[in-house]
């Protein structure tokens, strides 16, 4: 999880633990996140912030797209800010709520 | 020659005697019997322009040479009033140079002057119409020249000087091909429009117009020139963008502020018993969080400094905590929008706990809250604050329940993760302190997005 509001961090790791799924991080920007990512850690998906403090979180997707980690957006903007290389990827309205999160990283294509 | 047929005249300067016609003799509106003298006609000129008259003549008969006689002047009619006369005439001189006559003709011009003072009028009016005009207007003759332009009109293109009588094409030399086809066009007759249309100036800032470009036409009906109207679209665009990129940012805060509000509940929840004392508590804090909304809107123009969190959240609390047993000490500095609303929850909860069971719990306690800016050994500055509570008579330690809830994990967890700050906590006999250290600089992203 990629997100650099603690309280938006802590309610959803909270929600999504409580399901059953073991949350790595979360990281606060896309050094931090990119860190855990290097850590070989098995990664079955990711949920990322899209503004990080300023910073954009493209390069952490970019990361994870090149190792086949399925991997969904929040935004507190409006949807329509996604980049365009990036417009095929889930984006999620905040307040994200857990089950919406999961179903759309895992119920894809399914 | 003119309607007006002339009078003929003619005066002997040394006799002073002179004759005139009947033409001349009506054309002054004399009586039919008056005499026709040179001191008759010189009652007839009007007060104003007589000592003129008088001067010229004068030179006249002084200077050899000086023989052309032509000038315009005012004679008042008993009839008639004001009439303006022209008089031509020669003078003719003796062998010894000296005039001895002077004779010519005399027209009233008296119409063609009160034409030219009309439209002197009239174009008096229109300068002062135009110069008036909330617009930005000018008029231009069939070579571009301006004739008239609004104070607007100069005050939009930043022109100092006056351009009257300049050629449009000289004041602004940066006018394309295409604007100068289309005053071709409009001087054929046509009237231009467009909505938007940007104009590169020489200094390269672009103006964004909209304008209006049509020919005015003479008494005879043909075009004299153009008048152009222009609107400057650029201050407006310059706003429209700003309240886009506000509205932006305000939807960015609201949804944040609701998923905080969301996680708020969750945390409260998990540390309250029953529903009352979730109420009372959730309240609580709901209500800190929109005291510094209050501070986030103003923060363009008033910027949000740590004093005012400070002193906003203990005020909040209640009077005892602005009492003199509480100290509230530090230098100006200014917090950034994202950590402001993470202290002022902070200090909410510190101030709370003091007064529920630290120093503020009792009438002998004291309240110390200071902070200062530090460099560490790189001279990378950082805020660091120091609450610090004496005098408290309720003995919890650090690991009693009440001094490990939502509070001390916001101050613990929350603010290290969200501001890259260093917390301690620490409790000793009848002291509390809490040091909360915050890099200034965005140290997380190492500087990027400013």
């Amino acid at each position: 999880m990629v997100e650099d509001d603690f309280y938006v961090a802590s309610s959803l790791a909270l929600c999504l633990e409580a399901d059953g799924i073991e949350v790595i991080g979360p990281a606060a920007s896309v050094t931090a996140a990119l860190d855990l990512i290097g850590r070989d850690e098995a990664i079955d998906g990711a949920v990322l912030d899209i503004n990080l403090n300023g910073e954009m979180v493209y390069p952490v997707a970019h990361t994870l797209r090149e190792r086949g980690v399925p991997y969904v957006f929040t935004t507190g903007y409006d949807m329509r800010s996604v980049a365009q290389h990036e417009a095929d990827t889930p984006c999620l309205e905040k307040p994200v709520i857990a089950t919406e999160v999961i179903a759309a990283l895992f119920d894809r294509g399914d | 020659m003119a309607a007006s047929s002339a009078g003929a005249w003619s005066w002997n300067t040394r006799t002073n005697e002179s004759s005139w016609d009947e033409r001349f003799h009506a054309m002054y509106d004399f009586p039919p019997e008056d005499p026709r003298t040179f001191d008759a006609w010189v009652a007839r000129l009007h007060a104003g322009d007589r000592p003129r008259v008088l001067a010229r003549i004068a030179e006249m008969l002084r200077t050899p040479g000086d023989d052309e006689w032509n000038m315009e002047y005012r004679a008042v009619s008993p009839d008639r009033g004001v009439l303006w006369m022209q008089g031509l005439g020669r003078a003719e001189r003796a062998v010894d140079g000296e005039i001895e006559s002077i004779s010519g003709i005399n027209l009233d011009i008296t119409e063609r002057k009160r034409a030219e003072e009309k439209t002197r009028e009239s174009e008096e009016q229109l300068r002062l119409f135009f110069d008036s005009a909330p617009a930005a207007v000018a008029m231009v003759d069939r070579d571009m020249r301006y004739l008239a332009a609004s104070r607007r009109w100069l005050q939009d293109y930043g022109l100092v000087d006056d351009v009257i009588g300049r050629c449009h094409y000289d004041v602004f030399p940066e006018i394309p091909e295409s604007w100068k086809a289309i005053h071709e066009r409009c001087l054929a007759g046509a009237v231009e429009a467009s909505e938007e249309d940007p104009f590169e100036r020489t200094d390269g800032s672009i103006q964004w117009l909209k304008w209006q470009v049509h020919p005015w036409r003479t008494a005879g009906g043909e075009v004299g020139g153009l008048i152009m109207m222009s609107e400057d679209l650029t201050p407006t665009r310059k706003w429209i963008k700003t309240q886009e990129i506000l509205i932006e940012e305000l939807q960015h805060r609201t949804r944040n502020l609701i998923s905080v509000v969301e996680a708020i509940a969750r945390q409260t929840m998990a540390t309250t018993g029953s529903v009352e004392a979730f109420m009372t508590e959730f309240t609580t804090r709901l209500a800190g969080l929109s005291r510094v909304q209050g501070l986030l809107s103003r923060s363009d123009r008033d910027p949000i400094t740590v004093g005012t969190l400070v002193r906003m959240e203990l005020e909040a609390v209640g009077p005892q905590t602005t009492s003199s047993r509480t100290r509230i000490d530090g230098p100006n500095v200014r917090v950034r929008k994202r950590s402001a609303q993470m202290l002022a929850l902070a200090f909410h909860e510190l101030a709370t706990n003091a007064q529920k069971y630290g120093a503020l719990a009792n009438d002998d306690g004291r309240l110390a809250v200071s902070w200062a800016i530090e460099r560490n050994a790189n001279d990378r500055a950082s805020l660091a604050v120091e609450w610090v509570e004496t005098g408290i008579k309720q003995r919890l330690d650090l690991a009693a329940p009440q001094r490990c809830g939502y509070g001390r994990t916001l101050i613990e967890k929350g603010l290290p993760y969200a501001l890259s700050a260093q917390t301690t906590f620490e409790l000793s006999e009848h002291t509390f302190r809490c040091a909360i250290r915050l890099p200034l600089e965005d140290e997380i992203n190492g500087g990027a997005g400013g």
